[in-house]
């Protein structure tokens, strides 16, 4: 099988001379859940923004075979799909429609086309009542639920999510996972929930330091409590 | 070098440059020289200083209205054959002398701010009296301006992430009515979104006691020595006789 997301030798270094990501390399088929776990200052969120182009490193990355070379960054944000650890950062639109609707407006997309995608991604999140309300008023796990909406009506092939349970209550969490859980999509989870990553991604990327020190079943991964304890996961 | 003695030589430079008459250019250039010969001894790279200078600039534009608005005569000058706009001689030397003494006045201000750092500064103003309120808003206002530019920055690659083409679209991006009002909309959102922050940080203050009575600095309480004393006396005097200079050149 072609993998959707192929990684080669990427490294990153922040302005300020911090490296972030050393020698990164790693392959997703179609249709994978991937956890990816490690300590604050890993690199996770770091490796997760190369994935659609807002930070771009050294190295090559390919996303369902187009290489993320600035002329592909558009395109290539219509397959990823990015949702941010902190859903006010990705909400800013006066109602949930136009939240929403963002993405498959900003590609061209006819109105009545628009429309559908966004009763489709709300309903997707179990969000259509909320439509018309304003997201600036809506509770942590609804914001999360609509930040996921408003990449799923660009009908991404990739999903991405920077700490989709951080903030979140236990019910609130629950939720979340059962509407990850339901998602067809290829996904790749950065998050400090083990327990989320136990119940939803059959395969796990250990970082630390930048580096990949681990990738493989997360069952062996998380068996192994010499390399969790090493890598400041418990 | 005392952070006081900097604070107070800045700011007679610039009160003086700007009380200088329009149209003194001599005057102009002898301050620009002396402030040039400063940033020299300072170190300072000169890239460095214009590139925050022009970060600036868009500020100049409010004084362009003068250029059409001041005394006569006016000049006539043709755009289209039947378009013609009217510019004052007078308005335009006024004009350029804005600009002149702005883009002094703001590398003035660039080499305080660079070669002082910031709780230093606000200790300097501690010790100029400047009310103690004013000094702890100012020290806030700087701290949480960097909070403000990560919450922007997020935002930005947020909205960023999200602006994407399929590759049968030939007209992605939306109008420009619609991308201005997106932004106008983030904009909203960000100013309620930084009077939550206030909200949130004013009652972390209150749950460490405070009452109203802002903190003294905690930096290291020094005096001005007096060859200090004595450099500043010297460039306050140097920066009055080019004042007394440009009054006699001035327009």
């Amino acid at each position: 099988m072609v993998p959707i997301i192929v990684i080669q030798n990427l490294s990153f270094t922040y302005p300020d001379g911090k490296p972030a990501l050393r020698d990164i390399n790693l392959q997703v088929q179609p249709g994978e859940k991937i956890g990816i776990v490690g300590p604050n200052g890993a690199g996770k969120s770091t490796l997760m923004y190369h994935l659609n182009g807002v930070f771009t490193g050294q190295g090559k990355l390919f996303i369902s075979g187009l290489e993320l070379i600035k002329n592909n960054f558009p395109h290539i944000r219509s397959l990823v799909g990015l949702v941010f650890q902190n859903p006010d950062d990705q909400l800013f639109s006066p109602t949930v429609f136009e939240d929403v609707a963002y993405g498959p407006y900003y590609q061209g997309l006819e109105q009545s086309i628009v429309k559908d995608r966004v009763q489709q991604a709300l309903k997707a999140v179990q969000m259509s009542d909320f439509i018309d309300r304003n997201p600036y008023h809506l509770s942590t796990g609804e914001k999360k639920r609509v930040a996921i909406a408003t990449v799923l009506s660009m009908q991404p092939e990739i999903l991405v999510f920077d700490e989709p349970t951080a903030g979140l209550d236990p019910r609130a969490r629950r939720e979340l996972i059962e509407l990850l859980f339901e998602l067809p999509q290829t996904m790749l989870i950065a998050t400090h929930d083990l327990a989320l990553i136990k119940q939803l991604a059959p395969r796990t990327v250990l970082l630390s330091k930048g580096r990949i020190v681990a990738d493989g079943p997360t069952n062996a991964i998380f068996g192994n409590e010499t390399l969790l304890k090493e890598n400041g996961l418990i | 070098m005392h952070p006081g003695v900097k604070l107070v030589f800045t700011l007679v430079f610039i009160i003086f440059l700007n009380l200088t008459p329009a149209q003194a250019w001599p005057a102009y250039i002898f301050f620009y020289t002396f402030l040039l010969a400063l940033v020299l001894v300072s170190r300072i790279q000169l890239s460095i200083l214009f590139q925050r200078t022009l970060l600036a600039t868009p500020f100049i534009l409010a004084a362009i209205p003068l250029i059409f608005s001041a005394n006569p005569p006016y000049y006539s000058i043709s755009l289209l054959p039947d378009v013609e706009i009217y510019l004052s001689l007078e308005g335009l030397q006024k004009f350029v002398s804005i600009a002149i003494k702005f883009f002094i006045s703001i590398q003035a201000a660039i080499l305080l701010t660079a070669t002082t750092r910031f709780p230093d500064l606000l200790f300097a103003m501690e010790r100029l009296k400047v009310p103690k309120l004013m000094v702890a808003i100012i020290g806030l206002a700087w701290r949480f301006l960097f909070v403000i530019r990560d919450v922007v920055l997020r935002m930005i690659r947020a909205r960023t992430s999200r602006s994407s083409s399929l590759s049968s679209s030939s007209h992605s991006g939306g109008s420009l009515w619609w991308r201005a009002r997106v932004t106008g909309v983030m904009a909203g959102s960000l100013f309620l979104r930084s009077i939550e922050c206030s909200d949130r940080i004013y009652a972390a203050m209150l749950s460490r006691g405070y009452v109203g009575v802002p903190l003294p600095s905690f930096s290291k309480t020094i005096s001005i020595n007096r060859n200090e004393f004595l450099g500043l006396g010297f460039g306050i005097f140097l920066i009055v006789m080019i004042w007394i200079f440009g009054l006699f050149t001035g327009g």
